[in-house]
């Protein structure tokens, strides 16, 4: 016995050693890695800032982009070529595509990040932006993309640049699309009218709460059917400050901008109660709340979008013909910005030519078609009146990650640009009050923690009416609050109210 | 001989060809093993580190310019007002499942070993296997398609017999039991598989003089079975000592539905409070923490458990 | 001179142990017959199986019965083990994919098999040298192989290691190397050694002058049949549900394995159905997304094969191999 001790304490002092003899060098790190950021773009803008569009002023440069998919296309050599010779002429670069099928798409992202692998430009989202950032792993771009990219710059409004910022510093483009939020009543018209259902001028969940009743009992099965996740978009009006906790935010219209406690207020209370009549009338399934999946069809929902989507993607995935009526305003806030959006490695050895390259894709109509669509010839062609027909429609790489829809040319099989519709939206959207701004918690991360994952436990249950509001809430409240919850709402407070003053 | 005199012994020796031959024989894995699990050990530092990339430069450069923060990684899960309740499930649970999963599939494979048919013994083998290919997603479709307060099997069953529904998710009490079986289910096929290899290298004699000296089938399976099994089975004890902190992840997340909160402080292991509570974007120092932890108490308990068995059964014990 | 020698003892000792073995055999047979389990008890053994494999099974044909409902009736009915509406659109679904299926069927089998053989070796190599009981680095390596067993640097270090210092990724050594040693299977037969093979046998060839590497392979594998069978059953389980070495290292559509394909199909979407960040855009990939009934298919492909497997293992296990050929 005496000898395993002596063996194991042996190991553990020669690797205790090893470490502290690595980590020894470093002992005050924690560098400010923003101005380790600053310092080499400058370097390297200064580098690039002068050229633009001219390829024959150096060699040609080789990008890799990395973004979510289905995998990776059958045809890609061929398209890579293809593209590889447009761009060449355009701004003298290369393009080399790595498409991470959705199911990897979560562990692969993580590796790539934290072991900072070489790439150039990399798809992000929401959830994951901010402590990418605070990693260090992205190039600040605010200075650069308006030098080098000034298109771009000026095609995307202002307000979008913010969200696509931390602490008032540019990391990101977003993808320009729907990137305004604005929540619908999706219904099965047919059903709908059948039961004369005025919902046209139903605009407020107190207003459809009877109808959806009215469509349960007459048909038998409840018409509302929720999974796991819950109606999330009764919080919709509350700015969560990018926290990725939904308990705590400020009103997206607060001039005052006043962090509360969002379950507390009486606004989200009411919208409860009503779900939770809803359930215990038999609107809502009962076994919403541990259901993993949504079956596609449902006789009412909520869902984010824009009116043509009843007609383009709604009334295709329920399978019947559907109706969208809004509910409430269309908001611009971080996160539905955030929604997709593509980051420059703060390794990259060419931002400014990721940068240029990423204004084509989204100026370019052939480059973004071709993203887009796939191989020109192979899996579509353009038709004579300068729309696009799909000869195959299996091309894996995702739209929505890689720019705006905006300038996408138009299918021949649809009649109408619904991208227009979402142009006006986003155009009169309005914006959140605390647009650009994210609440830094790492003072307070054990606090944070636990309340996420108190929250995330609670979440079912509160945001899918099965239990009596008043209680779940007050239990839900008692236990955050047992754990530093209003430590973290008087920092956010804080932060807020520093940031702008 | 006494392992320690051995260890002694050979302390003395001097270094034979024989240690050369054996040296180089093992020599593969060895490299294998420095390759793929000592070289990715610096992982165990960034535990204790607030990791920040340094743009430009390899992962380990970073890792090593990033700042040493102790314990501070540790705190979340260590401070959590659910740590004890954590602790004590994931505890319990295990026990109950190696104590478990050593009587039934050592149970299992004494009397597959003794049918008559052989044919018969490697159908039931097979099908008892099955269990094991199935992921636990899978299995959590079929669970829930029993015990679905609505449309499932279960509350049908019930129903029939004029009895009132339950409402299974929501109601922890059942739990235990119903996952418990989960994990017996899926595992007893795989672990008879390990016992019966070990019973089938029994020497036949063994058994002819316990017949000749009149010993009954019982008897027999008591004095010559289970004591040629038994290094097996301690061996299995240890190891699965070694992993007590750790939960099987898809068991207690998958087939709960995600761990409902009614079912919370009845089902919640470690491995799921850690799921929940570090949602993809956390930094890694977190992560690492959090098995950190569960490593080292996985390694005082493996060795505590170790010293016991050798000091009942020197040759037994697995260092 | 001396080498002849001892090939010839090597093939005499192994002509004599077969004639002791088949002689040992029919006897235990005749005993067998004295020995055997009462009838009624017989019986009761065979229904306790019965059940414990109905149990094992009814699962799987209920898997299969998904997987043959229309969605339809899936969505009306729920799951039901006869369905109201069989359709057989699933496995339709799957035949339309089959030229990726069947291939990532090969790879699927090469990984498994080049990694299984690869283990094997690696593992009850290490375990033999660590079962002889006078060996002066037995310590040493028993703490090499336990340590892994209870700490490890973490996903992160080892894609770093696997990746960047190794250069594996995209490669099929990503999918066979590092599932090849674990520190379970090398303590299994560790102990299989140890408790089988009488260390007399061992000393006697010594004394013939064989190497380790001669007394291994002649003499010591040959009558592991048992062990061998176990690790390289468990390896073939590792290798063939493996999964999460593709989703790191490969994005080569041509080296995608048979998990990694139908996991990926599933898991997909589960991405959608979970990430409303992804907004509206993103939920239009819904509506092409298999179904259920598809899901169900794909387990099932996934078991089906594996299964086929295993009888050919089991010849090892109930063969009723004896060993004491040699005594004292």
């Amino acid at each position: 016995m005496k000898k395993i001790f002596k063996k194991l304490t042996a190991v553990i002092i020669g690797t205790a050693m090893i470490c502290s003899l690595a980590a020894c060098g470093n002992s005050n790190g924690g560098t400010n890695t923003s101005t380790q950021e600053t310092k080499k773009t400058e370097s390297s803008a200064d580098v690039g800032s002068g050229e633009t569009t001219n390829a024959a002023s150096g060699e040609v440069v080789s990008l890799k982009w990395i973004m979510v998919g289905s995998g990776m296309p059958t045809n890609y050599d061929d398209w890579k070529k293809h593209i590889d010779a447009y761009l060449e002429e355009k701004i003298g670069v290369n393009i080399d595509m790595e498409v991470v099928s959705w199911g990897d798409w979560d562990n692969r992202r993580n590796v790539i990040i934290n072991t900072n692998e070489a790439y150039d430009i990399l798809f992000t989202n929401a959830g994951t932006f901010t402590s990418d950032v605070r990693l260090g792993a992205f190039t600040d771009i605010t200075d650069m993309v308006k030098t080098v990219s000034p298109e771009l710059y000026s095609f995307i409004p202002e307000s979008y640049w913010q969200a696509a910022g931390v602490n008032g510093q540019i990391y990101a483009v977003p993808t320009y699309k729907d990137s305004s939020r604005s929540e619908y009543f999706v219904w099965d018209k047919e059903l709908a009218d059948s039961y004369n259902i005025d919902y046209t001028n139903m605009h407020s969940l107190a207003e459809v709460k009877d109808a959806v009743m009215t469509i349960s009992e007459g048909e038998g099965t409840p018409a509302y059917i929720l999974h796991v996740d819950g109606e999330g978009a009764i919080l919709k009006e509350y700015d969560g400050m990018g926290a990725g906790l939904s308990t705590l935010g400020v009103r997206f219209d607060d001039e005052t901008r006043t962090v509360v406690s969002i379950f507390e207020t009486d606004e989200v209370m009411d919208q409860l109660k009503i779900m939770n009549e809803l359930y215990k009338s038999g609107a809502i399934n009962s076994d919403a709340a541990t259901l993993a999946e949504r079956p596609t069809y449902r006789a009412f929902g909520v869902a984010q979008g824009w009116p043509s989507a009843a007609k383009t993607t709604w009334s295709v995935n329920l399978g019947v013909d559907a109706i969208a009526v809004q509910w409430g305003e269309t908001i611009v806030s971080n996160d539905s910005v955030r929604g997709s959006m593509n980051c420059i490695s703060s390794s990259s050895k060419n931002p400014e030519k990721a940068l240029e390259f990423l204004q084509l894709v989204n100026t370019d109509s052939y480059l973004r078609d071709s993203l887009y669509y796939g191989l020109e010839g192979d899996d579509w062609d353009y038709t004579a009146d300068g729309k696009i027909h799909r000869i195959k429609t299996d091309w894996p790489m995702a739209g929505y990650t890689q720019g705006t829809f905006f300038i996408t040319t138009q299918l021949d099989s649809t009649d109408f640009n619904q991208w227009d519709e979402v142009k006006e939206l986003n155009e009169n959207a309005s914006p959140s009050v605390l647009l650009g701004f994210d609440f830094d918690y790492t003072s307070l991360a054990s606090e944070h923690a636990n309340c996420v994952e108190i929250y995330n436990r609670y979440r079912s249950e509160l945001l899918t009416g099965t239990i009596d509001p008043d209680t779940i809430v007050a239990a839900m409240m008692t236990e955050l609050r047992a754990s530093g919850f209003d430590d973290l709402m008087e920092e956010a407070q804080r932060q807020v109210d520093e940031a702008f003053k | 001989m006494g392992k320690n005199d051995i260890k002694k012994k050979i302390k003395r020796r001097r270094w034979t060809r024989d240690d050369t031959e054996l040296a180089v024989l093992g020599l593969p894995t060895f490299v294998w093993y420095v390759l793929f699990s000592y070289l990715p050990m610096f992982g165990l530092i960034i535990a204790f580190k607030d990791y920040k990339i340094t743009a430009g430069r390899s992962f380990l450069y970073s890792l090593f310019q990033s700042a040493w923060v102790g314990f501070e990684n540790f705190r979340f899960f260590v401070e959590s007002n659910s740590f004890s309740m954590l602790l004590r499930n994931t505890i319990a649970y295990n026990i109950v499942f190696i104590v478990l999963g050593m009587i039934i599939p050592v149970g299992l494979a004494i009397m597959i070993s003794l049918l008559y048919s052989k044919r018969k013994s490697k159908v039931y083998q097979t099908a008892m296997f099955f269990p094991h290919f199935m992921s636990w997603v899978v299995v959590s479709y079929f669970v829930y398609a029993f015990l679905n307060p609505d449309k499932g099997v279960a509350n049908q069953i019930l129903t029939y017999f004029g009895k009132d529904t339950v409402m299974w998710y929501s109601s922890p009490k059942y739990w235990p039991f119903i996952l418990i079986f989960m994990q017996v289910w899926k595992t007893a096929g795989y672990s008879m598989v390990v016992y019966l290899a070990s019973i089938t290298g029994i020497d036949g004699t063994l058994y002819e003089a316990a017949v000749i000296d009149g010993a009954t089938k019982i008897q027999q399976a008591r004095y010559i079975t289970i004591p040629c099994v038994k290094p097996i089975m301690i061996m299995m004890f240890i190891l699965n000592v070694g992993r007590i902190f750790y939960s099987d992840f898809g068991l207690f997340y998958q087939v709960t539905q995600r761990v409902p909160n009614s079912l919370y402080s009845t089902v919640s292991t470690f491995d799921t409070y850690i799921y929940n509570a570090l949602q993809q974007n956390v930094p890694i120092g977190r992560t690492a923490a959090a098995s950190m932890f569960q490593s080292v108490a996985c390694c005082i308990t493996i060795l505590i458990a170790n010293w016991i068995v050798s000091k009942i059964d020197e040759d037994s014990a697995i260092i | 001179m001396e080498k002849k020698m001892f090939n010839d003892v090597i093939r005499d000792r192994r002509d004599e142990k077969k004639r002791e073995r088949i002689i040992a055999k029919r006897e235990e047979e005749e005993a067998n017959k004295l020995n055997r389990i009462k009838k009624p008890t017989n019986v009761f053994f065979n229904l306790i199986f019965i059940l414990c494999s109905l149990a094992c099974l009814i699962p799987v044909v209920f898997v299969f019965m998904i997987s043959i409902s229309s969605e339809q009736s899936l969505a009306q009915y729920g799951y039901r083990f006869i369905p109201k509406i069989f359709s057989g659109t699933a496995y339709q679904f799957l035949w339309n994919e089959r030229s990726t299926i069947i291939g990532a069927l090969g790879m699927s089998v090469l990984v498994t098999a080049l990694g299984t053989a690869i283990g094997v070796m690696l593992t009850t190599t290490m375990g033999y040298v660590l079962s002889r009981p006078v060996f002066k680095l037995k310590g040493f390596y028993t703490w090499v192989v336990f340590i892994p067993m209870i700490f490890n640097g973490g996903m992160v270090a080892q894609y770093v290691v696997n990746a960047n210092i190794l250069g594996l990724k995209d490669t099929i050594w990503a999918l066979i190397l590092p599932l090849a040693v674990s520190s379970f299977n090398v303590i299994i037969s560790k102990t299989f050694f140890r408790t089988t093979i009488p260390d007399s046998i061992v000393e006697s060839a010594k004394i013939d002058g064989a190497s380790q590497l001669n007394i291994f392979t002649r003499i010591v594998l040959p009558i592991s049949k048992p062990v061998l069978a176990t690790i390289a059953l468990f390896l073939t389980f590792g290798y063939w549900n493996d999964w999460f070495q593709s989703s790191l290292y490969i994005t080569n559509r041509n080296l995608i394995s048979l998990q990694a394909l139908l996991n990926n199909i599933m898991r997909n979407i589960e991405y959608i159905a979970m990430n409303p960040d992804g907004g509206l855009s993103l939920q239009q990939y819904r509506s092409g997304m298999p179904s259920e009934s598809v899901r169900m298919a794909i387990a099932i492909v996934i078991v089906v094969p594996i299964a086929c497997v295993y009888p050919f293992f089991q010849k090892y296990f109930i063969s009723g191999l004896t060993i004491g050929a040699v005594k004292g």
